[in-house]
């Protein structure tokens, strides 16, 4: 097939009828309220990306710290503690209570008697009351 | 990246300056280890003065003391607050008599001695300097210093040159106050020791163990004390007393543990929770309210806690 065999046949009557219905067919141009409503898809996608690298950027120091933090409490601190509420004038009575002690132990000394003589502190009490026990 | 690097860092300086602080400790100057040494063969007799501050009470006895080895009396001069008291060891029990009751408190002992617990404390490697001590009782001292880790001067050891005796100790708090001290005014390390020094015999005597002391005074507070048996290994109660404080009265008992004193604070059942300091431990049951104060190495405090009925 020639150039001119291709043209006669691009000349017939069918095959104009079908470039008329191509050409007359409506041109659509892109929506603005489409564009716009994509640029709002892809703003908000950059802004959690960004949001997800700030948080990454802060929790993964803060665990790294939370992580040293554990590893120097456990090395430092042979034995957690288990606390219960703190502080107070009782708290400070407990504790001074236990220093007191302490500090006669060291001493060699035993409690010392809360009383002027005599067994620390008892009513009257007899041998029988010590079997009863 | 950077803000990584500095993490990174700063744990490998933690891990680092914790296991620098895990390390050995320093051992003990070699005076503080003879006189460590020496406690349990060495004899002497003498007289000592204790001073014991009790919140703004400063309380001062003079005492008299033989030894021979583990075994240990004292008793006091006439005109003392304690005239009539006697107290004898014999390495494992401590019997003292309270002339105005008749009466006999014994206690088990451990190792503490009248130099009190300083191979536990040396063993946990505090900071020690030494210097001349001047003399005490007459004899040539080397002093040791004992300190915290802050540099804080927490006791005072004047050791005999020649014999490695404690002759005198101060007790200091974390203010550098004075807090205790006792010291020998007159020592002589050959002294006659005859037999029936180490021990008590008064006709009619009661007995009364410090386990039986503690329920005594838990019947007198209306409360049943929880105690700890007296077989339990490397555990022993040494004191015990009736608190008041302004929740109302509370029983008070000291264990010594190998990791130092223990206090066992018990109040009645149908009282508030009790407020207690970092550190301890509290528990309550039917019949009390619990708490327990003390050094928690080993988990000492929560094993103890656990013998004494709390639950897990």
């Amino acid at each position: 097939m020639n150039q001119h065999d291709l043209e006669e046949r691009l000349n017939q009557p069918g095959q104009q009828a079908v470039q008329k219905l191509v050409r007359e067919l409506p041109e659509e141009e892109l929506s603005l309220a489409w564009r716009s409503e994509l640029n709002q898809k892809l703003l908000a996608q950059t802004a959690q990306k960004a949001q997800r690298t700030l948080w990454s950027w802060l929790w993964k120091p803060t665990a790294g710290l939370a992580v040293a933090g554990a590893l120097a409490g456990v090395l430092f601190l042979k034995a957690a503690p288990v606390t219960g509420p703190t502080s107070g004038e009782e708290a400070q009575a407990l504790l001074a209570a236990h220093e007191q002690s302490s500090l006669l132990l060291s001493l060699g000394q035993t409690t010392a008697p809360a009383g002027e003589d005599g067994l620390p502190s008892v009513d009257e009490w007899t041998q029988e009351d010590v079997t009863q026990l | 990246m950077k803000l990584r690097v500095v993490v990174s860092g700063v744990l490998l300086a933690v891990t680092g300056l914790a296991i620098s602080q895990a390390a050995p400790e320093r051992p003990a100057p070699e005076i503080v280890q003879k006189m460590i040494r020496a406690f349990p063969v060495i004899k002497l007799a003498g007289t000592r003065i204790v001073e014991v501050r009790e919140g703004p009470r400063l309380i001062s006895n003079r005492e008299f003391v033989l030894k021979d080895g583990r075994f240990l009396r004292t008793w006091f001069p006439a005109g003392s607050p304690r005239e009539g008291e006697v107290v004898v060891e014999d390495g494992r029990t401590r019997r003292h008599f309270f002339p105005s009751d008749n009466r006999i408190l014994i206690t088990q002992i451990g190792k503490e001695f009248f130099g009190g617990n300083l191979a536990r404390l040396v063993r946990r490697g505090p900071g020690f300097e030494t210097k001349e001590g001047g003399e005490i009782a007459g004899r040539p001292t080397t002093l040791a210093l004992m300190k915290d880790p802050r540099g804080n001067v927490r006791q005072k050891l004047w050791i005999d040159k020649r014999t490695f005796a404690l002759l005198k100790r101060e007790i200091y708090d974390e203010a550098g106050g004075r807090q205790g001290s006792f010291e020998f005014t007159q020592v002589d390390f050959s002294p006659t020791i005859r037999t029936g020094d180490f021990v008590i015999r008064k006709a009619g005597a009661q007995e009364i163990t410090i386990q039986d002391l503690a329920r005594l005074m838990g019947r007198q507070m209306r409360i049943e004390a929880k105690v700890l048996p007296p077989d339990l290994p490397d555990v022993g109660l040494r004191s015990v007393r009736i608190l008041q404080l302004p929740r109302g009265q509370v029983l008070h008992q000291t264990y010594e543990t190998p990791e130092g004193p223990v206090s066992l604070f018990q109040a009645p059942a149908d009282a508030n929770d009790m407020r207690i300091p970092p550190g301890a431990v509290r528990w309550r049951d039917g019949k009390g309210r619990y708490a327990l104060v003390g050094p928690n190495q080993g988990q000492r405090l929560q094993r103890l806690a656990r013998a004494l009925g709390k639950p897990d």
